[in-house]
Order: C-alpha cells, then sequence, then structure tokens
C-alpha cells in the first residue's frame, strides 16, 4: 500500500526528509513551499523522483478578511498543486468560495463548515497534522489542543474527508504511517484504526484536484 | 482456554539526536508518557514491557486492548515534549517470529 504525507516543510534538510519517507513507505508527500521558494518546485520534485517519490508542492496561507482570501488563493494556484487555510477567523470560510483551495487546518475547520465542506465532494478536506498538534501540546495551549481534537471527532463521525499529515520540518519529526494512523485514533477516541487518512483520502482528493494531470495507480 | 489477554508485540526503533540512549530510560519515558495521557489504570492494564533487544531496537509487548493508546504513547515522548530522542513502531505483530521476519527483512 501506498501512503501519503501532504505536509512536509521545505528547508535545507528536504533531502533527507525525502529519504526518510521513502525508507518508512510513503510514495507521495506534499511539500509546503513559501511563496518566495516557488522556483525551486521543479528542483525538487525531480529530486524526489530521484528517490522513488511523487511530489506535490503546496503553500499554507493565513488570511484574515475575503479580500485577501481571493488574491492569496488566487495567486497560490499558478504555482502551487494544493493550497491550504492554515489561519482564518472562525466565519469567515463559511462566507467565501472554497473552490480555489485544498486543505483545511484542523484548528479553523470547525464543525459549522460541514455543509460547505460535503457540496464540495472530495475536492477539499481536512488536515490534522500533528507537529501543529505536538506544539500546542508542547506550549500547553489548551484552547488548541482541544479545538483541534473537537472538530477533528465532530467531522469523523460525520464522515468528511480528513487526512492526517506529519508536518515534518526534519527526517527527526518524519512519523512512520502504522504509528500515524494509531495515534490519530487514539487522540479522537476512535474504536478502529483505518489506514484511509492517509491512503485513500488524500489519493481522491489529488485525484478530483488534478483530474487529467494526475494519473496513478490505484491503491 | 479462551484466550484472555492477548499480546501484541511492537518493534521500536529509537532514533537519538544526541548520543546512546538505555533501554530503561526509553521504557521509562513510555510509562511516563503513558501515564501522563491515559492515567495510572490503563497504563497496568496495558501489561507494558520490553521482551527482546534487537540490534535495530527493542521488541515491546502489550495487551491487545490498549495497542492504539500505547502507540499514542510512544508518539508522544520527545515529539510532546522535548526530548533527545524519538521513538518510531516500525511493525506490530502477534508474534515475535512474524515481527522480527517481517520489520528485520525490510531494512
Amino acid at each position: 500500500m501506498s501512503f501519503f504525507d501532504l505536509c512536509v516543510l521545505y528547508n535545507n534538510l528536504i533531502e533527507k526528509t525525502l529519504k526518510r519517507l521513502r525508507s518508512l513507505g510513503f510514495k507521495y508527500v506534499g511539500i509546503s513551499f513559501s511563496f518566495d521558494d516557488r522556483n525551486l518546485i521543479r528542483e525538487v520534485k525531480e529530486l524526489g523522483k530521484e528517490f522513488g517519490l511523487e511530489i506535490f508542492s503546496r503553500v499554507d496561507i493565513e488570511v484574515n478578511d475575503p479580500g485577501q482570501y481571493h488574491r492569496l488563493a488566487s495567486k497560490a494556484r499558478r504555482f502551487f498543486d494544493l493550497i491550504c487555510v492554515s489561519k482564518a477567523p472562525v466565519n469567515l470560510l463559511k462566507g467565501i468560495n472554497l473552490k480555489k483551495i485544498a486543505l483545511i487546518d484542523a484548528l479553523v475547520a470547525s464543525p459549522r463548515l460541514v455543509g460547505k465542506i460535503r457540496s464540495m465532494g472530495m475536492r477539499i478536506a481536512v488536515e490534522f497534522n500533528f507537529s501543529k498538534f505536538f506544539k500546542a501540546l508542547r506550549a500547553k495551549s489548551s484552547f488548541k489542543v482541544e479545538g483541534m481534537i473537537r472538530n477533528v471527532t465532530m467531522l469523523d463521525s460525520l464522515n468528511m474527508p480528513i487526512v492526517i499529515s506529519s508536518g515534518a520540518e526534519d527526517p527527526f519529526e518524519v512519523i512512520p504511517p502504522v504509528q500515524m494512523v494509531h495515534t490519530f485514533s487514539a487522540i479522537i477516541g476512535k474504536r478502529e484504526v483505518n489506514k484511509k487518512y492517509i491512503s485513500t483520502i488524500p489519493q481522491a482528493l489529488i485525484r478530483n484536484l488534478m483530474p487529467l494531470r494526475w494519473d496513478v495507480e490505484g491503491i | 482456554m479462551l484466550k484472555v489477554f492477548r499480546k501484541r508485540y511492537l518493534y521500536l526503533a529509537i532514533r537519538s539526536r544526541n548520543g546512546e540512549i538505555s533501554d530503561e530510560e526509553v521504557i521509562k519515558e513510555i510509562n511516563n508518557s503513558f501515564l501522563n495521557f491515559f492515567g495510572f489504570i490503563n497504563l497496568k492494564l496495558s501489561r507494558l514491557k520490553i521482551e527482546e533487544k534487537r540490534e535495530r531496537g527493542l521488541i515491546l509487548s502489550v495487551d491487545h486492548k490498549f495497542l492504539k493508546e500505547t502507540i499514542a504513547a510512544i508518539t508522544f515522548v520527545g515529539r510532546a515534549e522535548r526530548k533527545g530522542f524519538v521513538i518510531d513502531v516500525l511493525g506490530i505483530s502477534g508474534t515475535i517470529k512474524s515481527l522480527i521476519n517481517k520489520v528485520e527483512s525490510e531494512i
């Protein structure tokens, strides 16, 4: 089975991180670039091919108002495969068109968005990022920890598409696939362990986002 | 006879940023993490213990009912609090023999 890790941060340790991801069984990796690093996307995709990985470029945007959202999302669509909203006011996402984005951070995706996410089918997913979760735990930010767990638990019980990712900044932070799904199930208090969060859901998401550009063997 | 306690074996690889880590320290950190996140009663019921030391890491046994919680506690070590090391779970199996076959053939 091939696994997806849709969030790994781009930095000078990317080569080692990719090597580590491949050795743990990941095949498809989303690398988070900043707007300034967009010229490096092709180079990193080539590097991924050398390790037997398929790379998707992604960008995380923080928005405060609808105008800023449309401006940033339109600009990002020209360069990146995936756009993730990592920070936004609670009510903002309810009132805007979400067609331009692919992922919403677990802290931002409140259960109020259920209808909107459902209407988008598999073109949008909620992302649970382990790195952000651990940062919130280290900072003892009960608001963030509770918010992430509450949102993800509720959305999962409503069968919303959720993807889990490591958010690794270096090879040290990469989490093996088995460990990822078991930990996620323990965090949200789910009885069964399901690999769909790192295999079929991200696959369907990418397939719907790039219908003609991305052709992959079935998992 | 009905088996009440079914064991699951986990193959752990310890990745350290600075030097060697003793097995005692590893199990102590896993126990602390389990205690912090899932409580004392679950820790005792999980029957967590080191079974074998291998060249590439450790083999740990746990009650199958507490597998998820144990793996979560292992993930939290070094990640939820900054330590000099993190622990990766490379494989899970019902017997030590199949676990070793599975993990060490892949490496």
